[in-house]
């Protein structure tokens, strides 16, 4: 059944399709050069998410030893990136807002990681505060869309980066709604289940292809439109 | 093993329901953005066809005010010039002829100014404040009026067509004065950064009445048009008094 699929580590296929995916999204993500700070933030995010998975990957090849720190660490930043990239999108700025969520979102992590849940058993509290702040923040986002009817999402990188974190999270705090019960049952249901968080995981990191690529496409229009 | 099986059953049937939901309402979510979206494209485009006709039909009167104005300063001025002259050279003795020559001056001098009124760009060269003391100074020339113009702020318009649109507004609020107000005095005062006031010490009307009328509603769209707001407040036996807001630039 597995394969070596992504250069010299082997896994199945669903696996493997998800490493193509965000290779592809990091690669972009290195290339592309974006005018606005919010799609360079997303870049970073991409970036980092890359590195932190192909390190899980290398820890896996040398042996397995315990790398949940780093996605705990992982689970500290994701938070305050992406409210730095969502907060930039609203009409009328809610400064005092941004930073009540910043504030927030980075020293509930920090007290999870550091006194409560600790540093090497996966941060799931964390993780689901933060998968419901964030799906409340996109709809807030999309509820400020329909505010601004004068451009069409369609060509908006943002509105895809937006589908991409509500599916993202939504799956999120269902599959850590119910992680207890899976692995409670047998290990091949319990995989199953977790092809699940990678098909939304294909998902998500297409659609910030997708974000990425409009970006660099609308950047190139506007140069072509200013050169007449 | 069964009630695990149902339970199972029961969670998965759930997540795929609540994707499901999300997909929809992400796809619903898109529809009614593109609906909105292309009213707005809609409505823009009526605004911008409005705007367009209410520039042409602006400038389609003041081309013939302009013309109206060069035909009376033909006929009254430069053609009593002209016959002054011809009276002179009917007897040319020094005199006559120097007189003459100096008459023939003025007329070219009356003419370029003519043809400078005639010049469809002109609104590109003249200022704002320009434009009101020219107004006050002809409507002064009438000598029915007392005219004060006052200004202690700049009024800007960047936009050559909406500077016609404007022009033409004053012209409007002027024509309504001399017409219908019975005014002694015309006020135009610039107390702040892009405010015109026009007052007169008419005999004011109701504004409830008159406003149901085009002259008022078409005054305030055109004013609308270029972004700018005008209000207008009347009081019988006292006068009236319109404010113009320009857009802040």
């Amino acid at each position: 059944m597995d394969q070596k699929l992504f250069f010299i580590v082997e896994m199945d296929i669903v696996r493997a399709i998800y490493y193509y995916i965000l290779s592809i999204a990091a690669v972009l993500s290195i290339f592309n050069r974006p005018k606005d700070r919010s799609i360079l933030l997303l870049q970073i995010y991409i970036i980092s998410i890359f590195i932190i998975e192909v390190s899980a990957l290398v820890a896996i090849y040398l042996g397995g030893y315990n790398n949940v720190w780093i996605y705990n660490l992982w689970v500290i930043i994701q938070f305050p990136f992406l409210t730095k990239i969502i907060f930039s999108q609203f009409k009328s700025k809610h400064k005092y807002l941004e930073k009540l969520c910043l504030v927030v979102f980075t020293t509930l992590p920090v007290c999870n990681f550091l006194f409560w849940q600790g540093i090497n058993t996966l941060n799931t509290l964390t993780m689901q505060i933060g998968a419901v702040y964030m799906v409340i923040l996109v709809l807030f986002y999309f509820r400020s869309l329909l505010d601004t009817p004068e451009k069409s999402i369609i060509r908006n990188p943002y509105f895809y980066i937006g589908t991409a974190l509500l599916i993202f999270y939504v799956g999120t705090v269902l599959y850590y709604t119910f992680l207890n019960f899976f692995i409670k049952s047998d290990l091949i249901t319990y995989t199953q289940i977790s092809y699940i968080l990678l098909l939304i995981n294909w998902v998500t990191y297409s659609l910030f292809i997708l974000a990425i690529l409009l970006d660099s496409n609308n950047k190139r229009n506007k140069y072509l439109l200013k050169s007449g | 093993m069964a009630e695990n099986g149902t339970d199972y059953f029961f969670i998965i049937a759930s997540g795929t329901a609540i994707l499901l939901l999300l997909v929809t309402f992400i796809i619903a979510f898109l529809f009614i953005h593109q609906k909105k979206y292309f009213e707005h494209q809609k409505r823009i485009s009526q605004l911008n066809a409005k705007y367009q006709e209410e520039t042409m039909k602006a400038q389609m009167e003041m081309q013939e005010k302009t013309l109206e104005y060069v035909g009376r300063e033909l006929h009254d001025n430069i053609g009593q010039i002209l016959s002054l002259i011809k009276l002179n050279l009917n007897n040319p003795e020094p005199e006559q002829i120097a007189d003459s020559k100096s008459l023939v001056s003025n007329a070219i001098k009356d003419l370029r100014a003519l043809s400078h009124r005639m010049n469809l760009n002109w609104a590109t060269d003249i200022s704002l404040h320009d434009f009101i003391e020219s107004e006050s100074k002809k409507i002064g020339n009438i000598g029915n009026f007392k005219v004060v113009y006052q200004s202690n702020g700049s009024l800007t318009i960047e936009n050559n067509e909406d500077k016609v649109v404007l022009f033409r507004i004053i012209q409007e609020c002027i024509n309504n004065i001399l017409k219908h107000a019975d005014a002694k005095e015309i006020k135009f005062l610039v107390e702040e950064e892009q405010h015109l006031t026009i007052l007169d010490n008419g005999k004011g009307f109701n504004l409830e009445e008159v406003e149901k009328g085009s002259g008022i509603v078409n005054l305030k769209n055109r004013a609308h048009l270029i972004g700018a707001e005008l209000k207008i407040g009347s009081e019988i036996g006292v006068g009236t008094q319109i404010d113009i807001f320009l857009p802040q630039t």
